[in-house]
C-alpha cells in the first residue's frame, strides 16, 4: 500500500447543531489526515438552512489545509423546493458535487462529478455508463460484496473508486421521518427531534437485541462498519478512496488509525483494539464485504 | 370454520372435529389407499406442480388438520412425492415443516380457492419450521388449477352425479352442525379460555416488568457512558 | 386507465385475465426479477403460452426484469431481455441503467418501462431515463402524494404507472439494504426482501413469534391478525423503551377511494402488487378494481368493495399518497 490510497471524510449524516458541525469540520481541516472532505445535507432538506451559511468558511479552511472539498447532494429529492435547491447547487457550485440521486446525475451530465453511495450501482454496465456521463469518482453502495467490488475495480481500469470503510451504514431512505414518528410528531411539525441522537437513535428488537439506528428519514445499521482488516485487499483490488462516515467520536484519531494502516502498518489487531477504545456506542461489522449478513463481523 | 383465538396445539373446534370424532373408530389403514390414490392422481393430472417442487430436493412436510384424527407426512425427493397417513396420537415423525389448520382450510388451499397468505394473516393456518419450503409448496400447488373433484372422480362422468349428491348431503349436514357447534363452543371453551388468558396476563405483566428493568439498566449505561465521555473531554 | 395486474404462475395469469386485467406482468423463474421466490414465476415456454393467451384476448403482458445484474455476471439478465423480446412481450420493466442501455442497444423496438425499483421520484430523474434510454413509462415510487404526482405528470412527457393495491414498501423502493443487513439477501441483488429462507415462526406462550435471521420481528397475541416478518413492518423498541411499529404497521396499500383523484391526475396505469400471492388474491383484487375503475370512468362514485380479508394485518392504508403518512 502507498500514499496513492486516499482517505475521505463523508458528509455528516446526523442532525448536529450547526456550530458543532462547523467546529467538527474546522478540526478535521486542521488535524485529520484525510485527503477529501464531503460536506452538505444529505438526509433531510429541512435541516439545510441552519448550516448553509457556514459552508463557505469551512470550505476555505479545508482547502487552505490542502484538502479537496466535495459538496454532497440530498439523497431523496421530491419537493419543488428540494428540486430548486438542487438545480442551484448543480449550476452554480464552485466545488465538485457528489450526486446522491439520479436527478443530480441528470443535471451534472457531461460535467465532472462524484457518484455518491446512495445511487444504485451494482455492475460494470452501469459503472461504464456513469464514467462516460462525466463521473470522476464513484462511491459504491454499502451492500456490495468483495467479488462485485473486484469486478468493478477491474472494469474501472484505474479510474477512481471509493468504498465506505468506517461508520454506521445508511441502509434505507424514506419519505417518512421515523424520528418524528417515534416521538408521535408529523414530519412537517417534527421539532427537529433528530438532534437528540448525534449517532442515530438505537432501535432494538422485542427481545432487546440492538438491530438498527434511525436518523430522521434514513435507517442506519446499528453496527459500525469497519473495514480496517480489509484495507490491504481493497487497495490491491484497485480501490482508490476510503470513506469514513463522521460520528460523534474522535474522528481525527479514527482517521489516524486508518491512515496508518493504509500507509502499511499491518498490526491490524492493535489498530482494531485502538478503534474499539475510540468507538463506544456499538460493535463493529464487516458482513456485507464478506457476502454474509451486513450485521456480522467476520474475523 | 376454525375459530380465531384457539391455540394451534389443540384441535380447532370445528364441525370437522365432530366428523373426525365420528370417523375416529376407523383405523388409519383405511385412509391410506385413498390418500395415496389422491397423490397419484395429482401427479398424473398436474405434473407441472412437481417440476416447481424439484428445487426443494429432499423435504418432509407434516400436514396436520387440527380437527381430524389423522395427519399426513408428505415427503419430496427431487420432485418425486410420497405420502404417509399417521394417527394424531402416534409419535409424530420429525419433519422440515409443519402446516396445521382446519381440514377445510387445507383443502381450499390445495384448490387455490382461498389465498394462503390471507389464511395465515387471519391465523387460520399455522406454519412452523422451514418457511421457504411451505412457500414453495404453496406456489407450486397454486400454479395450476387443481380441482378436488377432478382428482377424486377424474373424467368418469358416470360417477359425477353420485359425487355431487354426496357433496350436497355433506354440505347440508355441515350447515346444521355448524349452527349447533357455535353454542356448544361457547359453553365449553369460553371458561377455559378465560382461565388461560388470566395466566397469560400474569406472564405478560412479568415480561413488562423485565422490560422496565432493562430500560433502567440501559439508562444507567448511557449515563455512565456520558460520564466517561465528559471525563475524556 | 389501464389496470396492470400481477401473476406469479400461469394459473394466476389466467385468473387475472378472467377478472378483467388489461395487462398482466410476470417474471422469469430466476434472480432477474424482484419476486424471486421459490416455486414462483414463469419459464420461457410458460411465458410464450401466456403471451399467446393474452394477445388472443386483446390484452398485454409485461415482463419485470427489475433486479440489478450482478457484477461480472450480466448474462442471465441479458438473456432475460433477449427472451422477452423474442417471445414478443408488450414491454419489459427494468431498473438497472446498464441493463436499460443493453435493451436499447439490442432491442430498440422493445418497449421499456422504468421499474419502481429505480425509484425515480422527480422530473429530473425521469427525464434522465427518458433522454438516455427512451423509456416510455415510469412506475412511480411510493413516496409521492397524489398532488405531487399530478404536478410531476405536468412536467414530464413519459407515461406514469402507480401502485394502487398490495404490499407496500415503507422505504424508497430499490434504495433499501435492510434485508441484506439482516439476512445477506437483498431485493436489488437477489430479488427478495425478508426472504422465506430466513423466516421462522415460533409459537411461544399463546403468541406467534416471527423471526428473520437472528432478529425477532414481531409477536402476535392469539386472535390478532398476523403479518409477514418484513422487517420494516415489525415491532421494535426505540427511544421510549416501549415496543411499537416504528416504521410501519403490517398493512396493505389500497387507494380505491382515491381513484377519481388519481384518474384526474393524468396517471396512465394502475398497478396491483402481489406476484407472490395466490390466484384467489388475484381474482379478488383484480375484479374489485375492474369494477371500481369502470364505475369511476362512467362518472359514478367509487363502490365500496371489501378487501380486508386479503390485506396484511387485515388493514389498509392510502400510504404516501396522503401527506400525513410522512
Amino acid at each position: 500500500m502507498s500514499e496513492n490510497q486516499k482517505l475521505t471524510m463523508g458528509p455528516v449524516l446526523y442532525n448536529w447543531p450547526a456550530e458543532k458541525k462547523r467546529d467538527f469540520y474546522f478540526r478535521i481541516a486542521d488535524e485529520a489526515p484525510v485527503d477529501v472532505v464531503y460536506i452538505g445535507e444529505v438526509t433531510c432538506s429541512k435541516r439545510t438552512p441552519f448550516f448553509t451559511p457556514y459552508i463557505p468558511d469551512i470550505c476555505e479552511r479545508l482547502e487552505a489545509s490542502g484538502k479537496k472539498v466535495v459538496l454532497s447532494s440530498l439523497a431523496l429529492v421530491m419537493s419543488g423546493r428540494e428540486r430548486n435547491e438542487l438545480t442551484d447547487l448543480t449550476s452554480e457550485c464552485p466545488w465538485e458535487i457528489e450526486a446522491n440521486d439520479l436527478s443530480a446525475i441528470s443535471l451534472l451530465s457531461g460535467k465532472p462529478h462524484v457518484v455518491g453511495p446512495f445511487v444504485n450501482l451494482y455492475n460494470e454496465g452501469t459503472l461504464g455508463y456513469f464514467y462516460q456521463n462525466g463521473a470522476s469518482r464513484i462511491v459504491l453502495p454499502c451492500e456490495l460484496p468483495v467479488d462485485s467490488i473486484a469486478k468493478l475495480t477491474d472494469s474501472a481500469k484505474g479510474r477512481e473508486i471509493e468504498i465506505q470503510a468506517f461508520g454506521r451504514l445508511p441502509l434505507a431512505l424514506s419519505a417518512r421521518c421515523y424520528h418524528a414518528r417515534s416521538h408521535n410528531l408529523s414530519k412537517d411539525g417534527c421539532l427537529y427531534v433528530c438532534d437528540k441522537d448525534p449517532d442515530g437513535m438505537d432501535v432494538s428488537t422485542l427481545d432487546g437485541d440492538p438491530f438498527l439506528a434511525v436518523n430522521g428519514t434514513h435507517t442506519m445499521s446499528y453496527t459500525v462498519n469497519n473495514l480496517l482488516g480489509e484495507l490491504k485487499e481493497l487497495s490491491e483490488l484497485g480501490v482508490t478512496h476510503f470513506r469514513l462516515w463522521p460520528h460523534d467520536e474522535d474522528m481525527v484519531k479514527i482517521a489516524e488509525v486508518y491512515r496508518r494502516t493504509l500507509d502499511g502498518d499491518d498490526d491490524i489487531e492493535k489498530s482494531n483494539a485502538e478503534l474499539e477504545e475510540l468507538v463506544t456506542f456499538a460493535p463493529f461489522s464487516n458482513g456485507f464485504y464478506h457476502a454474509v449478513e451486513g450485521t456480522k463481523m467476520v474475523e | 370454520m376454525q375459530d380465531k383465538g384457539t391455540s394451534s396445539h389443540s384441535p380447532s373446534f370445528s364441525p370437522m372435529l365432530f366428523a373426525g370424532l365420528a370417523l375416529r373408530p376407523l383405523p388409519v389403514v383405511l385412509f391410506r389407499p385413498l390418500v395415496k390414490h389422491i397423490l397419484k392422481r395429482i401427479e398424473l393430472l398436474y405434473p407441472e406442480v412437481f417440476q416447481r417442487l424439484a428445487p426443494l430436493g429432499h423435504c418432509r412436510f407434516l400436514i396436520v388438520p387440527t380437527d381430524f384424527h389423522c395427519c399426513f407426512l408428505l415427503s419430496l425427493d427431487g420432485g418425486k412425492a410420497s405420502i404417509e397417513v399417521l394417527q394424531n396420537n402416534e409419535n409424530l415423525p420429525d419433519a422440515d415443516t409443519t402446516i396445521s389448520g382446519g381440514m377445510l382450510s387445507l383443502i381450499q388451499l390445495l384448490e387455490g380457492s382461498v389465498d394462503g397468505d390471507a389464511l395465515f394473516f387471519s391465523r387460520e393456518i399455522n406454519v412452523q419450521g422451514d418457511t421457504e419450503a411451505v412457500l414453495t409448496l404453496r406456489n407450486a400447488v397454486d400454479s395450476v388449477d387443481i380441482s378436488f373433484e377432478e382428482i377424486l372422480v377424474g373424467r368418469l362422468a358416470v360417477l359425477k352425479p353420485l359425487l355431487d349428491r354426496a357433496i350436497s348431503k355433506a354440505a347440508m349436514l355441515y350447515e346444521t352442525v355448524h349452527k349447533d357447534f357455535r353454542l356448544v363452543h361457547k359453553s365449553l371453551v369460553d371458561p377455559l379460555t378465560l382461565r388461560i388468558s388470566q395466566i397469560d396476563d400474569d406472564l405478560d405483566r412479568q415480561e413488562d416488568r423485565m422490560i422496565k428493568v432493562e430500560k433502567e439498566i440501559k439508562k444507567m449505561k448511557t449515563s455512565r457512558r456520558n460520564q466517561t465521555n465528559t471525563a475524556r473531554t | 386507465m389501464e389496470l396492470v395486474c400481477p401473476a406469479g404462475t400461469p394459473s394466476a395469469l389466467r385468473a387475472a385475465l378472467q377478472a378483467g386485467a388489461d395487462v398482466v406482468y410476470v417474471g422469469f423463474r430466476d434472480e432477474t426479477n424482484a419476486r424471486n421466490f421459490p416455486g414462483l414465476n414463469f419459464s420461457p415456454e410458460e411465458l410464450q403460452e401466456a403471451v399467446a393467451l393474452a394477445h388472443g384476448m386483446g390484452r398485454q403482458v409485461y415482463v419485470a426484469i427489475n433486479t440489478y445484474p450482478q457484477a461480472g455476471n450480466l448474462a442471465p439478465w441479458h438473456k432475460a431481455v433477449d427472451t422477452a423480446a423474442r417471445i414478443g412481450v408488450d414491454a419489459v420493466i427494468l431498473a438497472d441503467i446498464g441493463l436499460l442501455d443493453y435493451a436499447q442497444q439490442n432491442h430498440p423496438d422493445l418497449r421499456r418501462h422504468l421499474s419502481v425499483q429505480a425509484s425515480a421520484s422527480n422530473p429530473e430523474a425521469i427525464r434522465f431515463y427518458k433522454q438516455a434510454f427512451d423509456v416510455q413509462r415510469v412506475v412511480l415510487p411510493r413516496v409521492l402524494t397524489v398532488r405531487e404526482i399530478a404536478d410531476l405528470i405536468k412536467e414530464i412527457d413519459v407515461e406514469t404507472e402507480v401502485f394502487a393495491f398490495g404490499g407496500m414498501c415503507v422505504m424508497a423502493e430499490g434504495r433499501c439494504s435492510l434485508s441484506s443487513y439482516a439476512t445477506g439477501k437483498s431485493p436489488n441483488m437477489n430479488g427478495v426482501c425478508s426472504p422465506a429462507s430466513h423466516v421462522e415462526y415460533e409459537q411461544r406462550r399463546g403468541k406467534l413469534i416471527s423471526k428473520l435471521g437472528e432478529f425477532t420481528i414481531n409477536s402476535f397475541p392469539d386472535g390478532e391478525p398476523a403479518g409477514y416478518p418484513t422487517l420494516c413492518k415489525g415491532r421494535f423498541i426505540g427511544h421510549t423503551g416501549d415496543p411499537s411499529y416504528l416504521f410501519e404497521e403490517p398493512t396493505s396499500l389500497n387507494v380505491m377511494m382515491m381513484l377519481p383523484e388519481l384518474i384526474q391526475s393524468g396517471v396512465k396505469a394502475l398497478k396491483i402488487e402481489g406476484r407472490q400471492r395466490g390466484k384467489a388474491y388475484v381474482t379478488q383484487v383484480v375484479s374489485g378494481y375492474r369494477k371500481a375503475i369502470d364505475a369511476v370512468m362512467k362518472g359514478e362514485t367509487v363502490p365500496f368493495i371489501d378487501m380486508a380479508n386479503i390485506t396484511e394485518g387485515t388493514r389498509s392504508t392510502a400510504g404516501a399518497y396522503q401527506k400525513n403518512w410522512r
